[in-house]
């Protein structure tokens, strides 16, 4: 299963847990697997547009372009971190 | 990811040692280069276009103001005035990030800041403008325009902007905690956390702990052309925009934005830039061209800022609080590192607190460790993108931090920073794996080089060391490319060329089709002529750009092979080409007899490449610094300077190296002169640049540089961005040398002659 980091100011809703791993073939999928597990979590991350404007996504070291949509594998690692932002 | 191949494939088939490039790591003249030393070269001031008006800003007096009534009759009646602009001209966008990496901006508060809707959020905000028919005019009729204020009280500090009763700059400002969004209003704009390992744990096992506060003033850019921007707004609805700026497509798609109108009606041409640093990505006059072009009746609107304005009224960088607190055992391990880092992000939200909080502990390897950052508006420009933002602040802490602990623990700097280098595979503050670094490789040159084992004799004089992290950037590129029958290639290229990139992305070319530099004619496309690409920031363009340019090589490549092959009447498959030669069987054409060919034997042969590489592999850099302080005045003498770096593969090396000592000048000027100095109202006291302490040709000694060459396993010829991780360490790394010096250690930017003497007064209470 696909190994998800959980950002250190979302894990009041793991109750501490830094590493998880949740199915999902997809991030969109791996998403909906955390909320089941630890609810809130969805709410955190996305909203009605998808993966919150502020968040990325990096699957295997590399962010994600296809965001919600990308893929993975049994093997990804996972990571949602804050967006670089242009300061402008 | 480049179209059609990952970069863990193209490594194999591209990445060649050093020796076998013909192209990659020669040092051309740039193809800009004798307009630019001649003259000839245009930037945005140079447009003139038939019956152009001139348009100026009316600026705020205060720093923090309610605009409650503002009448615009006479100035609007004022002989020679053809349009006058308030916000109620502009359109209220809803909120909306648009654009990428350090190119994003939010579009509703970007508008706000091009002009003021109901609240002027600091001194030089604009309110107002006009345009008239000549630049005097328009500057007259802006003293006609009554804007009646009621004063608020500024808040300007970081810390007291974070407290609960501190005024409020946006009443509709939440925190937000990674989703999680606070209640209650507050300047505080969002919280960054990275924890990972027992914190407590690795403190209880340091031999050596040191816990340090500093503060960082804002500063700017610095760019010697001022912002500027010539807009004619057509009748048929089409805008053109002539501007400086370090991205032509997202300054379309923000004036699109702040103005609601579709980005095919806008086309923008950048011109040559004399300077960016990061300040020229939002847009700040563009706007405001385009409203009065359409409110004058169509005429063009040209509108460029004084270097007055250009302080007070654009994005500098954050000044900032800092707390840093590590631990290491008596092996010079680090055990554990805290670090909390507040930033002021100016008027609006966007204070790079990501850089800051990557860069801080970014080259080391730490198991055991707590980062909090903080975004926060205070009544100040607002703060734009400025070289590795947000970087330099966080360096200055942690690595002064770290010099004070290796000197506890009787360790030279540099192998104490060995000890604890981040190699591949060790994780990032964020938890993420670093990929291949250079970190060890460029410590290691640092170590080995001249300087830093030359005698230093002399009293007051003293030796510092530093290193720098940058993460880099990627982002979306594009190019085209036309084969002419001549056998040279004409390139557009979307990225505008700040420091040699039409050079650095042609030699790209040039080598992967095995063809001379000269045989490239490069040029800046407009957001007409070539396809979206973001800015030339983030260290992205010879990266990014350039693989667009290794696509297009290895497209018309193909596409020269197919032509060959049908003139011989074979298989594509049996044509090969090496260095500039199609050959097959005991057939031969070089590139040029080719492309004399090819109008008479089919279609013309052109290919265009988009790509959005995420691999940009992160940079470092260390720096040696010899200083002498008097210790009467408190001046910091910088007696040589080295800057050791790696490049992944240095493309053109002199402008490698020009880039690592363009940054390291402007941290020199950080480190030692550069601040806004405010009254507590608010007013910025020092706007202009006779008292806005830019270091010149006197501050500085030769900036000699060392290029370490750590191949990018993400890049085809292993390029990582350079330009920005240079400015990263310099504030650091002479804070350590002044230290050295006189035995105080400075924890104040800048660490100006003024702050000198009172560490040393402190130190010494009775030497005054």
């Amino acid at each position: 299963m696909p190994t998800v980091w959980i950002p250190a100011l979302m894990r009041d809703l793991t109750g501490g847990e830094e590493v998880v791993q949740v199915p999902g073939q997809t991030v969109r999928q791996m998403i909906e697997s955390l909320e089941e597990r630890f609810p809130g979590i969805q709410d955190r991350l996305c909203d009605q547009d998808g993966l919150r404007p502020n968040i990325n996504v990096i699957v295997d070291g590399e962010v994600s372009h296809h965001r919600l949509r990308q893929a993975l594998s049994e093997n990804s690692e996972i990571h949602f971190l804050p967006a670089i932002s242009g300061g402008n | 990811m480049a179209t059609g191949m990952h970069a863990d494939e193209v490594q194999d088939q591209a990445v060649k040692p050093e020796m076998e490039y013909q192209v990659l790591g020669t040092r051309p003249i740039r193809p800009d280069g004798t307009d630019k030393v001649t003259g000839r070269a245009l930037y945005g001031a140079d447009i003139r276009l038939p019956g152009m008006l001139y348009g100026a800003v009316l600026r705020s007096p205060h720093a923090h103001a309610r605009i409650i009534a503002m009448d615009t009759r006479r100035a609007q009646v004022f002989p020679g005035v053809r349009a006058v602009l308030t916000c109620d001209d502009l359109p209220e966008p809803e909120r909306k990030i648009e654009g990428h990496g350090e190119g994003s901006v939010d579009v509703q508060y970007q508008s706000a800041n091009v002009l003021a809707r109901d609240k002027a959020l600091y001194q030089g905000h604009a309110i107002a403008a006009v345009a008239a028919t000549n630049p005097h005019i328009a500057k007259e009729a802006l003293a006609l325009i009554k804007v009646t204020y009621e004063i608020i009280p500024p808040v300007l500090d970081v810390r007291q902007a974070m407290q609960a009763e501190a005024p409020l700059l946006l009443e509709n400002l939440h925190t937000d905690e990674m989703g999680r969004i606070d209640d209650h209003p507050s300047n505080i704009v969002s919280h960054v956390r990275h924890q990972r390992g027992d914190l407590q744990k690795g403190f209880q096992e340091a031999a050596v702990i040191v816990e340090r506060e500093f503060t960082t003033s804002t500063v700017h850019q610095g760019y010697i052309e001022p912002q500027n921007a010539t807009a004619l707004y057509n009748p048929d609805g089409q805008l053109t925009i002539w501007c400086s700026t370090q991205g032509a497509f997202g300054v379309r798609d923000q004036v699109a934005d702040i103005l609601q109108i579709p980005v095919s009606k806008i086309k923008v041409i950048p011109m040559e830039i004399g300077g960016g640093f990061g300040g020229k990505i939002g847009v700040y006059l563009e706007p405001l061209a385009a409203l009065l072009s359409l409110k004058s009746g169509h005429q063009p609107v040209k509108m460029t800022m004084s270097y007055d304005e250009v302080l007070a009224s654009t994005g500098p960088t954050s000044a900032s609080y800092i707390r840093v607190k590590i631990g290491a055992n008596s092996e010079g391990r680090i055990t554990a590192a805290e670090a909390y880092l507040a930033y002021a992000a100016g008027a609006f939200p966007g204070a790079p607190i990501w850089g800051g909080t990557n860069v801080i502990f970014g080259p080391y390897g730490i198991d055991n460790l707590l980062i909090d950052g903080y975004d926060v508006v205070v009544n100040k420009p607002k703060t734009a993108a400025y070289r590795a933002p947000g970087g330099t602040n966080a360096a200055f802490a942690c690595e002064t931090v770290l010099d004070e602990i290796s000197e506890a623990l009787g360790m030279d700097p540099l192998e104490f920073r060995l000890r604890n280098v981040a190699k591949e595979g060790d994780r990032r503050a964020d938890g993420v794996p670093y990929g291949r670094i250079g970190f060890a490789e460029t410590l290691e040159a640092a170590r080995s080089h001249p300087h830093y084992a030359a005698p230093l004799p002399g009293s007051h004089r003293g030796r510092g060391v530093a290193a720098g992290f940058w993460t880099n950037y990627g982002g979306k590129s594009s190019a085209t490319a036309s084969v002419n029958p001549d056998g040279t290639i004409s390139l557009v290229e979307g990225s505008v060329d700040i420091g040699g990139t039409r050079a650095s992305i042609a030699m790209q070319l040039a080598e992967t089709l095995g063809l001379s530099f000269t045989d490239i004619r490069p040029q800046v496309g407009d957001t007409d002529t070539v396809g979206y690409t973001e800015g030339t920031y983030g260290s992205r363009t010879t990266f990014a750009t350039g693989w667009a340019a290794y696509e297009l090589g290895i497209s018309l490549r193909q596409k020269l092979i197919e032509r060959a092959a049908d003139l011989w009447g074979l298989d594509p498959d049996q044509v090969h080409y090496e260095k500039g030669v199609f050959t097959a069987n005991e057939q031969r054409l070089t590139f040029k007899q080719l492309a004399t060919k090819l109008h008479d034997s089919g279609s013309p042969i052109m290919a265009s490449a988009t790509v959005q590489p995420g691999r940009e592999g992160p940079a470092i850099g260390v720096h040696i610094v010899d200083v002498e302080v008097d210790p009467e005045t408190g001046k910091v003498q910088i007696l040589r300077y080295t800057a050791i770096q790696d490049a992944g593969k240095a493309v053109h090396p002199s402008y490698v190296e020009g880039q690592i000592q363009g940054g390291v000048a402007q941290g020199v000027g950080w480190a030692l002169n550069e601040e806004y100095i405010y009254d507590d109202q608010g007013h910025l006291l020092n706007a202009s640049l006779l008292d806005y302490r830019l270091p010149t040709c006197l501050d500085l000694p030769m900036i000699d540089t060392l290029i370490v060459e750590v191949p990018n396993p993400g890049h085809p010829y292993g390029v990582r961005g350079v330009g920005e991780v240079p400015i990263v360490p310099p504030p650091a790394a002479i804070a350590n040398a002044i230290h050295q010096a006189l035995g105080v250690r400075m924890s104040t930017l800048p660490m100006s002659p003024a702050r000198i003497l009172e560490a040393i007064w402190a130190q010494n209470p009775s030497t005054p």
